[in-house]
C-alpha cells in the first residue's frame, strides 16, 4: 500500500528477529527490547494502528513453551468474511499440547501464506480484548522461532489484533478449538 | 448454520423454521443456534424497535454495538435480529445471569426488554471467530460463524 507500510512490516519483522535470536538466553531483556521498540511503532510510526498505547502484563517465564506440532489431525479448511464480502481461508495443519491447553495451529491460505495462531483465554472481555488476541501470525512477521520442526509458544509476547485499536479493521479471531480455560495473564493487557 | 424466526408471543419466544414470508408481522431473523433448546440461559436481553422501524444493516449505531459485543466478556449468546436481507431491528443476548445481559450494547440501540427464561429452553452460540460486521445481501444474522466451519 505505501513505503510506510513497508517500513512498519521492516521494523515488526526487526523485533521478532531480536526475539528469535535472544529469548531464549536472555527472556527479560529480550522481552524488554520488543515492548520499547513495538512502544515506539505504536507512539510514532505514521501507520500505527491508533487507539491506545499497548500495556502489558509482567514477565511470565512459566508461559513460555517450546513444542512439537502434532500433525496428525483432521485438516480442516476455514474461511474468514472479510469486510469486502471475500473470504480469507486457512486451513488447520496441526495442533499443540501445552500444559495450559491445547491450540490448534492454522496455515494462511492465500499468497505467501504463514503459520496463524489466536486464542481466546478466561482474561478475554475483562483484562484482554473480547475477540482473544494472536500469539503467531507470521505474514506480518509475528514468528517467535523454533526449530526441527517444533515451535516457541511464549505467550508473553500475546498481542491484541489490530480491531483492538481501530474500527478499520476486521480481523480473524480465534475460533472454538482456540479458547483456553484459564486465565493467561501475560503478553498485552488492556488498563 | 441456518436462522429462524422469532417472536415473543405473550410474553413466551415462538420460532419458525426460514421461510420467505414472516410468520408474524412482528416476528424477526435470528441465528438459530440461540434458539435450539438445551443452552444453560435464563436470562434475556430481547431488543427491538416497537413499531416496524428497522435499520440498515451497517449503520453506525449496530457497527458499533457489534465492536463493543466482541470486546467485552462473551455471554451465552447474542444474535442480531433482522426483518429482511439488509435491515435489522432487534438483538438477543443470552445469559446465566442477569448481569451478563444488563449491559447488553444493543440495548443503546433498541428498545430492550429484559427477560428471565426456563434453563434449557434456549440455545447456545459461541464467540465469533470473525470479525465485528455483517455483510450487505447476506440476509443471515451475526455471527453467523463460518469461520468456525469446515467450509471445504
Amino acid at each position: 500500500m505505501s513505503l510506510t507500510l513497508l517500513d512498519w512490516r521492516r521494523r515488526v519483522a526487526a523485533l521478532y528477529a531480536d526475539v528469535r535470536r535472544t529469548s531464549e538466553a536472555e527472556p527479560i531483556a529480550a522481552l524488554a527490547r520488543f515492548r520499547a521498540g513495538r512502544d515506539e511503532l505504536f507512539t510514532s510510526h505514521p501507520d500505527r494502528p491508533g487507539g491506545p498505547r499497548p500495556i502489558y502484563w509482567d514477565h511470565r517465564p512459566d508461559l513460555r513453551f517450546e513444542v512439537d506440532v502434532d500433525t496428525d489431525v483432521q485438516p480442516a479448511r476455514l474461511a474468514m468474511e472479510r469486510s469486502d464480502g471475500a473470504t480469507v481461508p486457512f486451513t488447520r495443519f496441526g495442533r499443540v499440547h501445552l500444559p495450559i491447553g491445547d491450540l490448534d495451529v492454522y496455515w494462511l491460505d492465500s499468497y505467501g501464506g504463514g503459520v496463524f495462531l489466536p486464542f481466546r483465554d478466561a482474561t478475554c472481555g475483562t483484562s484482554s480484548y473480547g475477540g482473544g488476541r494472536y500469539l503467531l501470525d507470521s505474514v506480518k512477521g509475528a514468528d517467535l522461532g523454533g526449530e526441527g520442526g517444533r515451535l516457541v509458544l511464549d505467550f508473553n509476547y500475546a498481542y491484541h489484533p489490530s480491531c483492538f485499536y481501530s474500527d478499520a479493521w476486521a480481523c480473524p479471531l480465534a475460533p472454538p478449538a482456540n479458547r483456553l480455560p484459564g486465565p493467561i495473564e501475560a503478553g498485552e493487557r488492556m488498563a | 448454520m441456518s436462522w429462524r424466526w422469532l417472536d415473543l408471543v405473550d410474553g413466551s419466544f415462538r420460532t419458525w423454521p426460514a421461510a420467505p414470508e414472516r410468520p408474524t408481522p412482528r416476528s424477526l431473523r435470528v441465528d438459530a443456534r440461540a434458539v435450539e433448546p438445551g443452552g444453560p440461559a435464563t436470562w434475556v436481553s430481547w431488543c427491538r424497535f416497537e413499531g416496524e422501524e428497522s435499520l440498515a444493516f451497517d449503520d453506525g449505531a449496530v457497527t458499533a454495538a457489534l465492536r463493543r459485543v466482541v470486546a467485552g466478556r462473551w455471554p451465552v449468546a447474542v444474535t442480531t435480529a433482522l426483518v429482511d436481507w439488509s435491515r435489522i431491528a432487534g438483538a438477543l443476548t443470552l445469559g446465566t445471569s442477569r448481569r451478563d445481559v444488563e449491559d447488553d450494547p444493543f440495548a443503546r440501540v433498541f428498545p430492550r426488554t429484559i427477560l428471565e427464561v426456563p434453563s434449557g429452553s434456549l440455545g447456545t452460540i459461541p464467540a465469533p471467530t470473525g470479525p465485528a460486521l455483517t455483510r450487505y445481501g447476506s440476509g443471515n444474522p451475526w455471527p453467523w460463524d463460518r469461520y468456525a466451519g469446515q467450509v471445504a
